[in-house]
């Protein structure tokens, strides 16, 4: 027996429930006496196909959200960057460094790091409905491209190299992204039955 | 669609080079594998679900499609309005889940018409080995 129910959720989201349901019921079909590796090399080809297919029948769509989201998130990490540097500079001035060990503090800093991807997922759930997880694939393509060509264009060493983790900065952890997009893609459907 | 033919702009992948392009026919072509599913489905008639299509397709081919290529061709045809589906009853072999059976529309049944009459226009004349076609 298969862990059907995984393969399920690992189909769901890329394709409607119904549809997945009804594909993992073909592919245990199919693995009667072929086993388990036959089952869950369907299910993971079958994902992929579904995924990349979903990127590239709406290329322009799914990149264009991909692009926003991008440069919705960096801008958004900018922000909490400058304020922050705003914070300091005026800790600073006035003698109040105490305040940066304070938790609040700990927060303003931290909180974007898991906020912003979570924010990007649900963006790019909302904005590319149905193809959630191809316009995570696009947006994490993006950012691979994006984090190449500004490491070649300020390797390390180079004294606009702190330019390079900023850009990384706003690289949110694609795990993160998922999970917001999941989150996102979960509602539409709870919305859409009720 | 209908009305002027539309002109597209593709870019080579030889020469990077901008042509364009007018599109010869109206309404949807269909790739080679997604003509091999709609004539799977049309022969199995009322019986056509992921399983039996994938192997009708290996009975008359010889060849097994990809769990992938399969359902992604079939959700791809469906989404394209030349197939629909409806969900069978739940059956004990399959872990209760239903079957999704396909039907081709009459968009699907258009299409495929038309595809392979442009296949017979082209055989017409030649001389292939092993087909008796004239």
């Amino acid at each position: 027996m298969h862990s059907d129910h995984i393969a399920e959720w690992i189909l769901s989201l890329v394709t409607s429930r119904e549809r997945a349901v009804a594909t993992v019921g073909d592919l245990a079909e199919r693995s009667v006496g072929r086993g388990a590796v036959w089952f869950w090399t369907g299910v993971s080809r079958t994902a992929t196909s579904l995924l990349w297919s979903g990127l590239v029948e709406r290329p322009a769509r799914v990149t264009g959200v991909a692009a926003a989201c991008i440069a919705i998130g960096g801008g958004i990490e900018l922000l909490f960057g400058g304020l922050a540097v705003a914070f300091l500079v005026a800790a600073v001035k006035t003698g109040h460094l105490l305040h940066l060990d304070s938790m609040g503090w700990k927060l303003w800093v931290i909180a974007p790091k898991f906020v912003v991807p979570l924010l990007t997922g649900r963006l790019l759930a909302r904005w590319a409905p149905g193809r959630e997880m191809s316009a995570c694939l696009a947006y994490g393509i993006m950012c691979s491209i994006l984090g190449i060509v500004m490491m070649v264009s300020f390797p390390p060493g180079n004294r606009f190299s702190v330019s390079v983790d900023v850009s990384f900065a706003t690289v949110a952890p694609l795990a993160l992204v998922l999970a917001g997009a999941a989150w996102g893609r979960h509602r539409r459907f709870r919305a859409l039955q009720a | 669609m209908s009305g002027r033919p539309r002109r597209i702009f593709c870019l080579t992948t030889g020469g990077h080079y901008l042509y364009p392009v007018v599109e010869m026919q109206a309404g949807h072509s269909l790739g080679e594998f997604e003509q091999v599913v709609l004539l799977a489905i049309l022969r199995l008639g009322e019986g056509a679900y992921g399983v039996t299509v994938g192997a009708e397709i290996t009975a008359c081919t010889g060849r097994e499609p990809a769990p992938g290529a399969l359902y992604t061709t079939l959700d791809r045809l469906e989404d394209k309005g030349l197939v629909s589906s409806r969900m069978g009853d739940p059956t004990p072999q399959r872990g209760g889940r239903a079957k999704r059976y396909f039907t081709l529309t009459a968009n699907g049944l258009a299409a495929i018409a038309r595809a392979q009459q442009a296949y017979r226009r082209l055989l017409e004349g030649c001389e292939l080995p092993g087909l008796d076609y004239a």
